[in-house]
């Protein structure tokens, strides 16, 4: 039951954020309120780091620094940025499924260059997330 | 209609951003499993260190853009986007916590679910702005429903 409110709580903060960003990117460019809320999300989430984790942060390596920064380019100049811009343009109701159904380009990934093998449930899920994207994106 | 071709091809952009999006995020999950699991870096320190250096690329390429739309927004534009921010890392603090207490195979599905609190949300608070219909609604549930599926059957 525990996990079940704290991943709610965790859905009602992504859903949330878009409907915000959707709000703000009324009055000014996808990359503007990009920056601006990546701006006010790292001084929290900097804060609550440095407060639990300051000497994992201070031992940090080189070969971890560069996958550091790879999870930084994917996630927010492509990720964050895409995800914004597609609010802006396309509107929260019709963004947000397409931007969650991103487990499929996971299982893609997972495949493909992984070399993970593919189960009855992954393609059951992946006919449904496909479907659903259909439907969204094929309306007008 | 031109003003018709225009909101066309808005929507195509939207969508094609939207796709983009999903492609990173979905890319995402597998450098951060391989941070976390290979490396054994705290997830808590895998996204605060990478939001500070996203911070610092993103404003290095559009800081000219925060500077002119610093003089055109409104405040309460900036209270939305500030919003946003603090509710993303509310999600991303309370995911990681989920992972803490419960399994990813409880966690995973139960998050997934934000499409659709973010289609709910919309049809209450953002009337004015857009429409929600059937045919999205039903489409989200299906694209939530997939996800669920994966995250059990691979759990």
């Amino acid at each position: 039951m525990e996990g079940v409110v704290l991943g709610l709580l965790a859905a009602l903060g992504f859903g949330g954020s878009a409907v915000f960003a959707r709000l703000g990117l009324q009055h000014m460019r996808s990359t503007t309120g990009t920056l601006a809320s990546l701006l006010v999300g790292t001084v929290i989430m900097l804060t609550l780091a440095l407060a639990l984790h300051s000497d994992e942060i201070l031992a940090i390596g080189g070969v971890v620094f560069l996958w550091l920064l790879l999870t930084a380019i994917i996630n927010f100049p492509m990720g964050r940025l895409l995800n914004y811009t597609g609010v802006r343009l396309a509107g929260v109701s019709r963004a947000s499924p397409v931007v969650g159904a991103s487990p499929l380009f996971a299982i893609v990934l997972a495949i493909t260059v992984g070399g993970e093998s593919i189960d009855l449930p992954t393609l059951l899920g992946s006919f449904s997330i496909i479907g659903g994207l259909f439907m969204v994106l094929s309306q007008r | 209609m031109i003003a018709t071709e225009t909101a066309r091809r808005q929507l195509v952009l939207g969508y094609a951003a939207a796709l983009g999006a999903a492609a990173s995020y979905g890319a995402l999950t597998i450098v951060g499993r391989k941070l976390v699991t290979d490396y054994e870096t705290s997830p808590v320190v895998v996204t605060a260190v990478s939001m500070v250096m996203g911070s610092i690329i993103l404003g290095a390429m559009f800081h000219r853009h925060l500077a002119t739309d610093a003089v055109g927004a409104p405040k309460r534009a900036w209270l939305w986007v500030a919003l946003a921010g603090i509710s993303a890392t509310w999600g991303v603090g309370f995911w990681y916590f989920a992972l803490s207490r419960a399994p990813v195979v409880l966690v995973a599905p139960v998050a997934g679910t934000h499409p659709l609190v973010s289609i709910v949300a919309a049809h209450i608070f953002l009337q004015r702005l857009e429409r929600v219909t059937l045919r999205t609604a039903a489409g989200a549930v299906l694209v939530v429903g997939g996800v669920a599926i994966i995250a059990i059957g691979r759990g």
